[in-house]
């Protein structure tokens, strides 16, 4: 009589967790305490922090209300983060989109080394990125860049002769003659620097930012496209539809809600992305290259101002949110379909 | 049963490790690692203490220097020597230098780190995360004497009366240049600036630039900030009011441009501190201006142009000569470090400086003390330096005592200072004039502009 009583114990307790209202709380509990405290509680944080005059080393400040945002809109530098945010993102992504379409539609068919290769395409995506990034630091050197050498040096093996910069700048030579662009020729003595001059280090980092999204965005395509049923394929090639016109009204609308959401995905990578920029040109030259994630490091961390540094990382807080949302929005719609 | 065994092994579920299996192992590896650990504690005796041989232990971070004899010497002999007079275990992690501004913050915001933080800059902008190091000073002059003007002005608030640091050494800034290349071009040598700007075109014409960075990074500051002194630009005056926007800094900026222009190439803007080395190890560069690391480095890799290579203080300028530190060596203790800790790191910097004549020597007279007493007869060692040609290095000695400033002069290196220094406005503002984004005027008006700023956000924080 007296041991059935711990054991009636136990069956309440598991009779409890049978019911759906304790035991959904009690599986989704832990990742709702794991998000709020490594997301949700730094965030409040932030918030706070940027209505506060806060310096580095303490977490706390006199109230200040907007100041912080009115000074960092005043800052030119700010202005150019800003701008220099936007570009890279969309430039990088326009970049990713084109890239990953074309690769997914080669992908798709089967043909020797397709496994290896697209396991080359992934790599990227598994490195981590600030070693990737280090990759490029090389590559885009000063003294010892890759490209450089690559294309002032004699390239051809044996006694022939061939400079790839000779071809580059009779083809810049071209695009100089058009009215509205200026891009001079390269000088074998003082080759480009794609780290020190404005145009080419901010080319420089949509370029790595493109490479780095890619294989993401070609894996998600290549998802969506082995998605499209071969019935629907095969009814359209039965209506006649074939090549670019079949793309246009069978395989891109329904390639494109999964497109969206890699894009999308791609947009929140990009823009909240610090370390290629810190690593390549740490905003130089002259700044040229901040964006808004190491401009509110640099303002927050280096010049100890802990309080504007959260309001110029705050400022892009409702542009993702908008993101977000889209992107929460997109992936439902994928899954209803 | 079987069938269950069939379907899991057709699912490839089966032929793993057990749970068992997991757990046999685990506790075989646990045995053999726990008896390892017997065998050295029988070697090596049982411990004096728990779970440590020595009584305390002193935590050290600073950067990897570039004359790698230092850290060996430092590491492997001084800190064991002085560990086992005091009865402490002395641990010391190295990082480059360019990740140590970041690395203090992230100490202070995490209010723990290290008992010993050794900078390359003064930090006054630390001043509320470090103690007074004036007991260190007090007793480190004791036996030595005043501390130089240089260590001074880089680690005293005259307006807190603290010590935000400790001044452990400073490095005179030298120009090096390539003797055989400025012959051939017939220029004796970069007396004056004039004379610089004078050879760079020939020197760029025969495939050997001149080389000072217009980049993000520590010797581009330097380099920048000496050359404005030198033109009579100044980031402010003796009371911390802003200068910058002066005849002095908009002259500097235009020589500057010009200098890029006829004798530089473009690497200069994408430059990061170990550049200059490189450029001028391998040759091409025919001018950098740079701490001895790049004549020691030449001395091991490359003997005849080290032999090639002169060293002189910082060419003349309209105004006068006269150049910076080139690093300056500051530990700092935290404030959030325990007593014990803050006692036993005190004694430790006070007893390297007291006994800095070894580290003078191990760095290859890379640091000098920034207690001018703290080496006994260093110009003698300059002048007994084997490496040809002989007595290069007794230079050090004139641009030590007549020629190296603190960052910050003619005032002190104060916080507004430190986060100039930090977010590199100067490399910055020569970078646009000598790209054509900015005239000289306009260049020094928009860095007066952010440097005010600067200035005033600390006036109100109540450090200038």
């Amino acid at each position: 009589m007296e041991a059935a009583a711990p054991s009636r114990s136990r069956r309440r307790w598991g009779d409890l967790f049978e019911e759906r209202r304790f035991l959904a709380p009690a599986l989704i509990g832990p990742a709702v305490l794991f998000v709020g405290l490594l997301v949700a509680v730094p965030l409040g944080l932030a918030v706070y922090l940027s209505f506060t005059n806060a310096t580095s080393g303490s977490l706390s400040g006199t109230w200040v209300g907007l100041d912080n945002y009115i000074h960092a809109w005043d800052s030119s530098n700010f202005r150019t983060a800003l701008e220099n945010t936007i570009i890279f993102t969309l430039a990088s992504q326009a970049l990713v989109v084109v890239g990953a379409a074309i690769l997914a539609h080669a992908l798709l068919r089967p043909f020797r080394g397709r496994w290896l290769l697209r396991f080359l395409i992934v790599l990227p995506w598994a490195a981590p990125v600030a070693l990737s990034t280090i990759g490029f630091l090389w590559i885009f050197d000063s003294q010892f860049s890759v490209a450089n050498w690559t294309l002032v040096h004699d390239v051809m093996p044996g006694g022939g002769h061939l400079y790839l910069y000779k071809p580059a700048n009779w083809v810049l030579g071209v695009i100089d003659d058009l009215p509205w662009v200026h891009t001079g020729k390269i000088d074998p003595f003082n080759p480009p620097q794609w780290l020190g001059q404005a145009t080419l280090a901010k080319l420089s980092i949509i370029a790595v930012q493109a490479w780095r999204i890619l294989p993401f965005a070609t894996v998600i395509f290549l998802a969506g496209l082995a998605s499209i049923p071969p019935e629907v394929e095969d009814a359209a090639r039965m209506d006649g539809a074939t090549g670019l016109r079949k793309f246009w009204h069978v395989t891109l609308p329904l390639q494109l809600p999964i497109a969206i959401v890699a894009l999308l995905f791609g947009i929140v990578f990009t823009a909240t992305d610090m370390t290629v920029v810190y690593i390549l040109t740490n905003g130089g030259p002259f700044n040229s290259t901040q964006v808004l994630t190491t401009w509110a490091y640099q303002t927050g961390i280096v010049s100890s101002s802990l309080g504007q540094g959260a309001a110029v990382s705050l400022y892009l807080l409702p542009a993702l949110v908008v993101v977000t949302v889209l992107m929460l929005r997109f992936a439902r719609k994928v899954e209803i379909g | 049963m079987a069938r269950n065994d069939n379907e899991l092994e057709r699912l490839g579920l089966t032929g793993g490790l057990t749970r068992r299996e997991v757990v046999r192992r685990g506790l075989g590896g646990f045995v053999i690692l726990y008896s390892g650990a017997l065998a050295k504690t029988a070697a090596a005796g049982v411990p004096k203490f728990r779970n440590k041989e020595l009584k305390n232990t002193l935590k050290i971070i600073q950067w990897s220097h570039f004359v790698p004899a230092y850290d060996t010497w430092f590491d492997n002999v001084y800190t064991k020597k002085w560990g086992a007079k005091n009865d402490t275990d002395v641990s010391v992690d190295h990082i480059a230098l360019a990740l140590l501004p970041a690395r203090a913050k992230a100490e202070v915001a995490a209010r723990s780190g290290h008992d010993i933080f050794g900078h390359l800059s003064p930090q006054a902008g630390l001043e509320d995360n470090v103690i007074n190091h004036k007991e260190i000073i007090q007793e480190v002059q004791r036996h030595l004497g005043p501390v130089g003007k240089v260590g001074n002005k880089s680690c005293y608030n005259p307006k807190t009366k603290k010590w935000h640091g400790f001044p452990e050494n400073f490095v005179p800034d030298p120009v090096h240049y390539r003797r055989d290349l400025f012959h051939q071009v017939g220029v004796k040598s970069p007396n004056t600036w004039h004379d610089v700007l004078n050879a760079a075109p020939k020197l760029k014409a025969i495939g050997h630039p001149v080389g000072i960075g217009m980049s993000n990074e520590l010797d581009s500051n330097m380099a920048l900030i000496a050359l404005m002194q030198c033109y009579g630009g100044f980031i402010q005056d003796a009371h911390a009011h802003v200068t910058i926007n002066s005849k002095g800094t908009r002259e500097a900026l235009a020589f500057m441009r010009s200098l890029f222009k006829k004798g530089m190439t473009s690497e200069v803007f994408a430059w990061t501190a170990a550049s200059n080395n490189q450029g001028y190890l391998t040759g091409r560069l025919s001018l950098a201006l740079n701490a001895i690391s790049i004549v020691r480095s030449a001395e091991l890799q490359d003997p005849t142009l080290a032999k090639n290579t002169a060293l002189l203080p910082i060419p003349k300028g309209p105004n006068r000569r006269l150049g910076l530190e080139h690093v300056m060596g500051v530990y700092t203790i935290w404030n959030f470090t325990s007593k014990p800790q803050q006692k036993l790191a005190k004694k430790f910097i006070a007893d390297l400086e007291i006994n800095y004549a070894a580290a003078f020597h191990h760095s290859e007279f890379y640091n000098f003390p920034a207690f001018p007493k703290a080496v006994y007869g260093y110009q003698k060692q300059l002048g007994e330096d084997h490496h040809p040609p002989k007595g290069k290095y007794r230079i050090l000695d004139t641009i030590a005592r007549k020629y190296t400033a603190n960052i910050g002069f003619p005032g002190y290196s104060n916080a507004a200072i430190d986060e100039i220094f930090n977010t590199f406005l100067i490399p910055q503002m020569f970078a646009q004039v000598a790209q054509d984004k900015m005239t000289p005027a306009e260049a020094a008006k928009s860095a007066e502009h952010d440097m005010k700023a600067i200035f005033a956000k600390w006036r109100k924080l109540g450090k200038i």
